[in-house]
């Protein structure tokens, strides 16, 4: 007897959608999240302590007592606090990044389904195609847009796919690097196009407009009109009467019955001071904890019939851990492009995602959002500027407003190597082995992003820029710092993925994992409304089949 | 936690890092109120090198000058501060370290262009500054 017809684990961009797909359907869902419920006034606004600035912790989690490990120099380990470098953070809180994200709301391009055909695969590459095709996921797209609520200009971008509605609301304002940068562009040649955001930029589905504010990606919105899933989906979840949230809960385990098949999971929730083990079960159990944590759930829920983890009899949880390498150069403009209008992100190309010569993939390239003056001290000073005394004063008085920045997500080609195992000698503060990042990129990835950084300093080169900054991106790493993702691909092959094309995991008839783990390439875009449409198709799966039986 | 004696230091060590002009230098903005803040909590690990650090400047600065740190005028301490910097002979004999000038700018650059909640960039005058403006 299942307490819940479905337990949802993670509320981020993934398990949010799926907890209102399946309560507005009539099924009772347990929601649970590792992290608390923060209000904007929780996650506060502090430059040095947020998702961005990470200098001395940062605003949403995850908090001290949940490390990861990576390799040193030597071969041996060494143990990361959340806020690291290296560690690969997604904010720990309910509706995760989706909270604090910039929100750009691209979608992925026919190609980015197929790059195996399209390019074929490098040597020493796990490039696939993804089991299902553009087309298929459009109606998904069109979904996310209009239920949370996305502002773009449908006819603007030439290098966009077919759709079958526009965008339900309009661009953001234009501003002064938006005209700086479309100039650039136009001699070049280049179509460009706003930015599509999961932002109001007019009231919409009952919240308001977007107030263009100075600190958006990294902090939470002060009107509510950035769209996550914690301001969106997951209230509708919990207006039925049937989802029931738990915070502060950490699942530690799934469980399985004697033929190891899942039929619940065992969480631990922090109240008071105290901590409280349950086991709670289901019909369907879905896992959205994002490509790190979720290839870790699986490989700590080990069991007799399961040695090696949920999903894993042949070796591919935690594989093909993938990112984005983010390319981008910095430049002097002679006269002011700063006129204070948030979010600052606002104009774009995706004229280099795909068919550049002798080059696998490519990448969108967008402007910055709005950096606060710290992040613009640490990440944005050219290197022969000094970093004190009165020139540094001056170059910061002087040069902040004159100073745009174009960068933006290349499309990985990822590596088997680069994977999350477990680490059984570091454990969390629930004695759980803690995730063990490994391996690196193709050298691909490194080569398409030395194209597009290119790319970028020809871009600023022809709005105006009198000098440019920034290095190209060199040596091959981990990029999962930004958009993880991989780690559970979808696949028709039961021995080169780990779910089948709706998410549920192979050999698992009631297992499901809908977040990023299940992109088999991860786009040359922000991925977020991929892993929504993902979750809205995977979660009317769901519901189907608990109809069915 | 650092004394009298090196706060004062550290102070000239500040103005020297974001000096006073039309605008607030360090020292008026509250980095310095910042900077020992910050090593009380996150960067408390960090106390004994400034300590050590302070030391040393000081050393330096008799030792090529001939006066105490804070004794020197502006160009004074600007040239100390190179002569670190740049592993000057004067700077290697009195023990300075150039990796610890670079975390004190950052620090001081963190409490001057951060959010007046961390103690520092006292009514927002860096942002004012530069030309940054929070509107909600």
């Amino acid at each position: 007897m299942s307490d819940y017809d479905v337990i949802v684990v993670g509320t981020g961009a993934g398990g949010g959608i799926a907890a209102c797909v399946l309560a507005e359907r009539g099924f009772s869902v347990l929601l649970l999240e590792r992290g608390e419920k923060l209000s904007f006034e929780q996650v506060g606004r502090d430059h040095l302590r947020n998702q961005r600035l990470s200098a001395y912790g940062h605003n949403v989690g995850p908090n001290d007592g949940n490390p990861r490990t990576i390799r040193n120099g030597s071969g041996d380990f060494i143990a990361l606090s959340p806020w690291q470098g290296g560690y690969h953070a997604n904010a720990a809180c309910v509706g995760s990044g989706t909270l604090v994200y910039g929100a750009q709301s691209w979608r992925f391009v026919p190609e980015d389904f197929r790059m195996a055909s399209v390019y074929g695969t490098p040597e020493g590459s796990s490039l696939a195609d993804w089991p299902i095709d553009y087309d298929e996921l459009e109606p998904f797209y069109t979904r996310v847009e209009w239920e949370l609520g996305v502002c773009g200009d449908a006819g603007a971008n030439a290098h966009s796919a077919w759709r079958s509605r526009p965008y339900p609301m309009p661009p953001m304002q234009r501003t002064s690097q938006y005209d700086t940068l479309k100039a650039g562009a136009d001699l070049l040649g280049w179509n460009t196009a706003p930015v599509p955001l999961l932002i109001n930029s007019q009231e919409y589905g009952g919240r308001p407009a977007c107030v263009a504010c100075q600190q958006c990606v990294g902090f939470a919105c002060p009107v509510g009109a950035k769209n996550g899933s914690a301001n969106t989906v997951i209230p509708r979840a919990l207006a039925t009467g049937r989802c029931e949230l738990r915070a502060s809960t950490m699942v530690t385990r799934l469980v399985c019955n004697n033929m190891g098949k899942v039929v619940g999971v065992e969480s631990a929730t922090e109240e008071n001071g105290e901590c409280r083990t349950q086991i709670d079960y289901a019909r369907k159990v879905i896992v959205s904890c994002g490509a790190i944590e979720t290839a870790r759930l699986l490989l700590n829920s080990r069991n007799d019939r399961y040695p090696n983890g949920i999903g894993n009899d042949f070796d591919q949880v935690g594989r093909n851990l993938q990112g984005h390498y983010y390319p981008g150069a910095l430049g002097l403009m002679p006269h002011d492009v700063y006129d204070g209008i948030g979010p600052g992100v606002v104009i774009s190309t995706s004229r280099f995602n795909h068919g550049n010569e002798g080059i696998i993939g490519g990448g969108m390239i967008a402007n910055e959002f709005i950096m606060t003056p710290a992040t613009y001290w640490h990440r944005a000073l050219p290197p022969d500027v000094p970093r004190w005394g009165q020139a540094n004063k001056d170059w910061m008085r002087e040069n902040y407003k004159r100073t745009v920045h174009v960068t933006g997500p290349v499309q990985e080609i990822p590596s088997p190597g680069a994977r999350v195992t477990v680490n059984k000698q570091v454990r969390d503060k629930y004695g759980r082995p803690v995730a063990h990042l490994s391996g690196a990129t193709h050298q691909e990835t490194v080569r398409t992003s030395q194209f597009m950084w290119h790319r970028c300093v020809e871009w600023l080169e022809a709005s105006g820029a009198v000098r440019t900054w920034g290095d190209p991106p060199a040596g091959a790493w981990l990029s999962g710092g930004q958009h993880q993702a991989g780690t559970c691909r979808m696949g028709d092959d039961a021995r080169s993925s780990v779910t089948d094309r709706w998410g549920r995991i192979h050999d698992q008839p009631n297992l499901y994992v809908l977040d990023s783990s299940l992109h088999v390439t991860n786009g040359g875009f922000n991925p977020v409304l991929t892993i929504m449409a993902l979750a809205f198709r995977g979660a009317e799966k769901v519901a189907a089949e608990l109809n069915d039986h | 936690m650092l004394d009298d004696k090196q706060v004062r230091l550290l102070e000239a060590v500040a103005d020297t890092i974001i000096p006073p002009d039309d605008w607030p230098g360090a020292v008026k903005a509250g980095v310095c109120r910042f900077i020992v803040e910050l090593l009380g909590k996150e960067e408390q690990w960090r106390l004994p090198a400034y300590q050590e650090a302070l030391a040393a400047i000081d050393r330096c600065a008799l030792d090529a000058l001939g006066l105490s740190f804070a004794e020197l005028d502006g160009p004074g301490r600007t040239a100390i501060l190179k002569m670190v910097e740049n592993h000057e002979p004067s700077a290697v004999r009195a023990g300075t370290s150039a990796t610890w000038l670079s975390v004190v700018a950052r620090h001081c650059a963190e409490g001057y262009y951060a959010d007046p909640g961390n103690g520092g960039n006292e009514g927002a005058k860096s942002w004012e500054m530069i030309g940054y403006k929070v509107t909600a």
